[in-house]
């Protein structure tokens, strides 16, 4: 604890692939300093304390006075994509040791032969795989009680291979857990220091294959994400920063490391999940709470949908096309950003993506060896971006290369090289509507009822016109949009959540029944949020169940009451006939009703910090033509510090980390909050 | 009037996205197992004339089978004849439909009274009655047991439904709910689609939407072309074989085809095809180009935007009244092990001009089964279907996947949990088969073995196997995959070992126990990389013994052996030698 009348100072750390981003705030004043560094793939935690001590001294405090650490990491995705997570063994019921490499059957591409195994087989190979003997129905009964000299020679077997982590999935688990457990004994008792994940607890959802991939997942990662702890927490103690570890979860809630490394799978697409966070928190600063966050970086662009500012949670994502059945914060993704290429197909199409130039040889107006013409360089023909261009000067653009390559591709196309520029941006901004369209509308929500939220540093060059196309008026651009991850972070609530399987009809359901389930599942979760240090008047509770139409598949989520009672109940299908008909435009009022399953999130906000930092400037303002809707325009130039009331467009705003775009019509000025907001027509 | 290629780029975009947004809402409100986990439905945008611009296909048996059904709609409506918010319906495989259960669904897109473009999908109904549950019987001899055959009739006039209609469909299907309900999901999807076009016009206007849908035609129409001029010219001739149709047992079924390639043009002849046969297998034609569409996709560019244009270039010649080309009253019910084999007969036939990139033979329709019946604890009557699956084909430079979704079948399997809660059925084991992928430098996926023991009486299962009969053909040395069967275990003891194709019944503690085909080999099993077999023989995916017999590698103690393994290749390369 630091001193009373001391400076305290919270710090929040966003590992992304190349750079970590760092913020150090001081708590009482909202000032702080945002420093971005490179990401050290070999010891990720050498570059988060290079960036953490830099930011630190920027402000002229000292590690002693960090009393908050939260941090967003990438590296359980890294262990995925470079395949360097545990020896995993995985048990399953005897027969059934396939579930994993079997899959769902699909393949994800129909007409291409040379496609790669479609399930992850690389987490468990079929000899790390081993049936025990035993087996429930399909309501939890025991048919066959555990077999357990047969189960401790399937164990034995595993360990003489040499596994560092074991997975447990068996068949109806999420009905009974009582084998999955007993297993967990045999293994601890077998090697005791095992590292152990069974799926009722990580997943206790039917259908056997989904919940077989994230309990894997989550045994894959389990030792990587320890170590990395471990380390970090030592690098931090060695460095002065002794305070507890805060981690971000996937679904958008942060939680201390303990808990989060007890369940690795939450934090497997922590990075990304920060970035909705950090922009839903910025439009709370202007009050606006309905938004959709529009994160564009180098290959490829975000879209996440905030609702009533929350950020709207998924449990259908995955990674590599494999499915993880976690909450995740519902992002889309598509494959084009900055360095995304124009080319030409062979019956003189005009394509752009999904390859992309990336950071190497990166666009070819970066002058790294990259000749192939990018969206970045068509910034540069239309004027937007200048040649002493990103990052605050770091960088100076090659014009001309840039505009060379867009002759070549417009006389190709036989169009100026600035109208074949605007044709790669506009190809690209409407893929990013198109992607929000069914991102939204897709999802029942009418796009031209939210705000757009401009992150990442291409975030505010796009926003103006992809706004534009789905009719939506106003885009807030925060004041440091490229480091928006590291400051979510800092904004968002402890959380944590319970899901359990049901499957009971709404319509031949006891109230108290259900009621009693809610409450078990409500006590494991505040058991958690105790841990948490979350005082209980200020946590706050949502129930909701995901129901369906009985012999449905997929479910709607849909909230329900804190305490269950006939009428709530009967209520409940009406809410859900209503949720049904919004998400999928058709209702069946008279078809019963399923709660499929049942879950309780509980969140708690600590103490606010606002960030309040002062935006550097970058150049003094100045005049040049920029390209917009066919013609060119004198376009006058400023910095976002002297942005100081609203301004009509045609205008480019500066700051280090992004480039704003203002077309002709639309306006833009700051709110009082930090925010920029652009009004577009 | 003229568009550039800029907005060109940008509708085209936007109409696979359109397509995309029906097929999700297709997907997600279903409520029938066959849909919502085999994913068997698929929505699609046609221009006025008819011609198909866009689809979103989960499968791609459903590729290009629109094409036939919505020409089939629009003799009958001529465009002229619609108003909006019309709704026309099909399934009549004489009449553009594939089989009953596939049930197509129409409805024009209007802007300023003028019809633009068409909004279609396709949903595979769980029911629509006949002499079995799930209405694919196999032991139908006329379409008039399939279930309800439906011409093409407008579902709505203006808005109105029409009720004689619905109520048809509701009195003669077993689960009314159920189809009334994915018939909903179906009116969603075409109203997406409605919406979503009717946006796109009101953006760039009906003119520059219309060139920009011809624009598409042509460019992918191109495009065929430049990847067709790659295949060397020339006249390619194969045959392969069908069991039986179920009716006539052990009589097997020919399906021959001669691919001319003449620059950028194609022919694809399937005279000397069996002519049509008593049992449900028989193709109407759009069931049969699925099959030639699929293939020319796959030995083009796979990544050309899929639409009528890339079909223009081919020609197809289909004999009268035969197994491809059936007249009424044919059975064809179960006309997809037919669509299999008419692509694994083209695929076959071109090997030899694309060595380096077709593989051996993939599994060639493994197991379909339906299943009814009563609950015995619930009372309630349940239909539940199951799309199985086998071993890819080996590719030149990569084994075939093990158990795995191949050809014009994209479904998802029926998770175990999932059929225990729908179905009185307990799953024994489902795992994959060993030994059954065809040896050669690259091995042929492994197929799938599983049991299903009923847990109560009456339990109708119409059981769709091929393959028992035939293998997995390798290809360049590689040897065949392991051909199909199945067995009845009865609750006394009895074993009856059955045809590929029969409606069976269960009774309690009955199992039904199934083996699926593994894909074919590609190349000299006694070149693969030794190192390769002994992963497969400690994966249990290879036995030790067919390590030795088939590949030559001797495998100690979980370890490559290799003086032993050297030796016997010598030997096993002399004896071949000395045998050929």
């Amino acid at each position: 604890m630091a001193d009373h009348g001391a400076i305290v100072i919270a710090v929040a750390v966003d590992v992304g692939g190349t750079f970590t981003d760092v913020v150090a705030v001081e708590t009482a004043t909202g000032h702080g300093h945002a420093i971005k560094v490179p990401t050290t793939p070999d010891r990720i935690s050498e570059g988060v304390m290079t960036g953490t001590l830099a930011a630190l001294e920027r402000g002229g405090t000292s590690p002693a006075s960090v009393e908050r650490f939260v941090h967003g990491t990438t590296v359980g995705t890294n262990a995925v994509l470079e395949r360097r997570g545990a020896r995993v063994g995985l048990l399953t019921t005897e027969g059934f040791e396939d579930v994993l490499e079997i899959g769902r059957t699909k393949r994800r591409v129909l007409y291409d032969l040379n496609i790669e195994t479609q399930t992850p087989v690389f987490l468990a190979p079929r000899r790390r795989r081993r049936g025990v003997r035993e087996r429930l129905s399909a309501n939890g009964t025991i048919v066959v009680e555990l077999d357990e000299s047969h189960a401790k020679a399937a164990i034995d077997n595993l360990i003489a291979q040499g596994v560092e982590a074991v997975a447990i999935c068996l068949l109806h688990s999420y009905r009974n857990d009582v084998h999955e457990r007993r297993l967990r004994e045999l293994v601890l008792e077998r090697e005791p220091g095992m590292r152990v994940s069974i799926s009722s607890e990580v997943d206790p959802v039917f259908r056997e294959y989904e919940r077989t991939v994230v309990t894997c997942f989550d045994a894959y990662l389990r030792p990587v994400v320890a170590s990395y702890l471990e380390d970090l927490a030592t690098t931090l103690a060695s460095h002065g920063i002794v305070c507890p570890l805060q981690l971000m979860q996937s679904r958008g809630g942060i939680a201390s490391a303990e808990r989060g490394a007890a369940r690795p799978i939450g934090l497997l697409l922590s990075g990304p999940a920060a970035g909705a966070v950090g922009g839903s928190r910025a439009a709370l600063r202007s009050r606006i709470g309905d938004v959709l966050t529009l994160d564009v970086g180098g290959t490829s662009a975000d879209v996440a949908l905030v609702e009533d500012g929350q950020p709207v949670v998924t449990t259908e994502g995955g990674i590599e096309g494999f499915p993880l059945r976690v909450p995740l914060v519902d992002l889309s993704t598509i494959g084009a950003g900055g360095g995304s290429i124009a080319w030409l197909d062979d019956a003189g199409g005009l394509r752009v993506g999904p390859r992309s130039a990336g950071a190497h040889p990166g666009p070819i107006c970066y002058r790294r060896g990259g000749n192939e013409p990018t969206v970045t360089d068509a910034f540069c023909v239309l004027g937007y971006l200048a040649s002493d261009g990103l990052a605050g000067g770091d960088l100076t653009l090659d014009l001309d290369a840039a505009r060379a390559a867009f002759d070549r591709l417009g006389e190709a196309l036989a169009l100026g090289p600035e109208a074949a520029a605007d044709g790669v941006v506009r190809v690209v901004t409407m893929r990013m509507v198109d992607q929000i369209r069914l991102a939204s509308v897709g999802r029942g929500y009418d796009p031209r009822t939210f705000s757009l939220v401009a992150l990442g540093g291409a975030g505010s060059l796009f926003a103006g016109g992809v706004a534009r196309e789905l009719g939506i008026s106003r885009v807030v651009i925060p004041p440091v949009p490229g480091a928006l991850s590291a400051l979510g972070l800092l904004g968002a609530p402890v959380e944590h959540t319970m899901t359990e399987t049901v499957a009971m009809r709404a319509d031949a359901t006891e109230p108290a029944a259900l009621e009693s389930i809610y409450g078990a599942l409500e006590n494991r979760v505040s058991e958690l949020m105790a841990l948490e240090g979350a005082p209980e008047g200020d946590v706050v509770t949502r129930r909701s169940a995901d129901a369906r139409y009985v012999g449905q598949g997929s479910t709607v989520e849909v909230p329900v009451a804190e305490t269950i009672d006939a009428a709530e109940l009967a209520a409940f299908g009406s809410v859900f006939h209503a949720q049904h008909d919004r998400v999928h435009g058709h209702s069946q009022p008279a078809n019963p009703v399923e709660l499929l399953n049942a879950r309780v999130v509980q969140s708690w906000y600590p103490s606010q910090t606002e960030f309040e930092s002062a935006v550097a400037p970058v150049s003094p303002g100045s005049e040049r033509l920029a390209w917009f809707e066919g013609g060119a325009r004198s376009t006058r130039v400023v910095d976002r510090v002297e942005l100081d009331n609203e301004q009509s467009g045609p205008l480019i705003v500066r700051q280090p980390d992004t480039t704003i775009l203002v077309a002709p019509g639309d306006a833009i000025g700051p709110d009082g909050s930090g925010n920029l907001i652009m009004r577009v027509s | 009037m003229s568009i550039d290629p800029i907005t060109l780029e940008v509708i085209r975009n936007r109409l696979e996205a359109i397509a995309d947004e029906m097929e999700l809402t297709l997907l997600r409100t279903s409520h029938s197992p066959i849909v919502r986990e085999a994913l068997d439905a698929s929505a699609a945008l046609f221009d006025a004339e008819g011609r198909q611009i866009a689809q979103a296909a989960a499968a791609p048996i459903h590729l290009g089978m629109l094409v036939p059904a919505v020409a089939a709609l629009l003799e009958r409506f001529p465009v002229e004849s619609m108003s909006a918010d019309d709704v026309y319906v099909l399934n009549d495989p004489f009449a553009g439909g594939a089989h009953l259960p596939d049930l197509v669904m129409l409805t024009p897109v209007v802007v300023n009274e003028e019809i633009v473009a068409l909004s279609v999908c396709v949903t595979h109904h769980q029911e629509i009655g006949g002499k079995a549950p799930g209405s694919t019987p196999m032991g139908a001899t006329e379409i008039f047991q399939e279930g309800l055959r439906i011409p093409p009739l407008a579902l709505y006039r203006a808005g109105v439904p029409n009720q004689t209609l619905l109520d048809i469909l509701a009195a003669n299907v077993r689960i009314p709910d159920n189809v009334l309900g994915d018939l909903d999901g179906q009116l969603a999807a075409c109203a997406m689609g409605r919406r979503g076009m009717t946006a796109l016009i009101e953006r760039y206007s009906a003119g520059v939407v219309r060139l920009a849908m011809a624009r598409l035609l042509d460019r992918s129409e191109a495009l065929t072309r430049v990847a067709l001029t790659d295949i060397p010219d020339g006249t390619y001739h194969f045959v392969d074989w069908l069991d039986d149709d179920g009716i006539d047992v052990g009589k097997p079924v020919r399906i021959e085809v001669a691919i001319t390639i003449a620059g950028s043009d194609l022919t694809v002849d399937l005279s000397g095809s069996n002519s049509q046969v008593r049992g449900p297998i028989n193709c109407t034609p759009s069931s049969t180009l699925a099959a030639v569409y699929y293939v020319l996709r796959v030995v083009t560019d796979p990544e050309i935007p899929t639409n009528a244009g890339c079909f223009r270039p081919i020609r197809v010649v289909l004999p009268e009244r035969s197994v491809v080309n059936a007249s009424p009253p044919a059975a064809v019910n179960a006309r997809a092990v037919v669509v299999r084999r008419i692509v694994d007969a083209m695929l076959g036939a071109l090997a030899p001009a694309l060595p380096a990139r077709l593989p051996a033979a993939s599994s060639g329709h493994p197991l379909v089964l339906s299943i009814g019946g009563v609950d015995p604890t619930t009372g309630t009557t349940f239909v539940t279907s199951d799309v199985g699956t086998g071993g890819m084909g080996a590719r030149p430079t990569a084994d075939g996947i093990d158990a795995i979704q191949t050809d014009t079948s994209n479904a998802q399997n029926v998770p175990v949990e999932a059929l225990e809660l729908d179905a009185p059925i307990r799953v024994g084991w489902y795992r994959l088969r060993s030994d059954s992928g065809g040896a050669g430098r690259w091995r042929g996926g492994l197929g799938v073995e599983r049991s299903l023991e009923a847990l109560g009486d009456e339990l109708r299962v119409s059981h769709r196997g091929e393959r028992h009969h035939s293998a997995p053909w390798g290809l360049w040395g590689g040897g065949p995959g392991a051909s199909a069967w199945s067995r009845i275990c009865r609750a006394n003891g009895q074993e009856e070992r059955l045809p590929s194709k029969l409606d069976l019944t269960l009774a309690s503690g009955d199992r039904l126990e199934t083996w699926t085909t593994g894909g074919g080999g590609y190349g000299d099993p006694l070149v693969r990389d030794p190192q390769l077999v002994v992963e497969d023989v400690l994966d249990g995916k290879v036995s030790l013994g067919s390590a030795a017999e088939l590949y030559g590698v001797v495998v100690e103690d979980g370890y490559l052996d290799e003086p032993a393994t050297a030796a016997l290749r010598a030997r096993l390369t002399k004896e071949r030698d000395l045998v050929s």
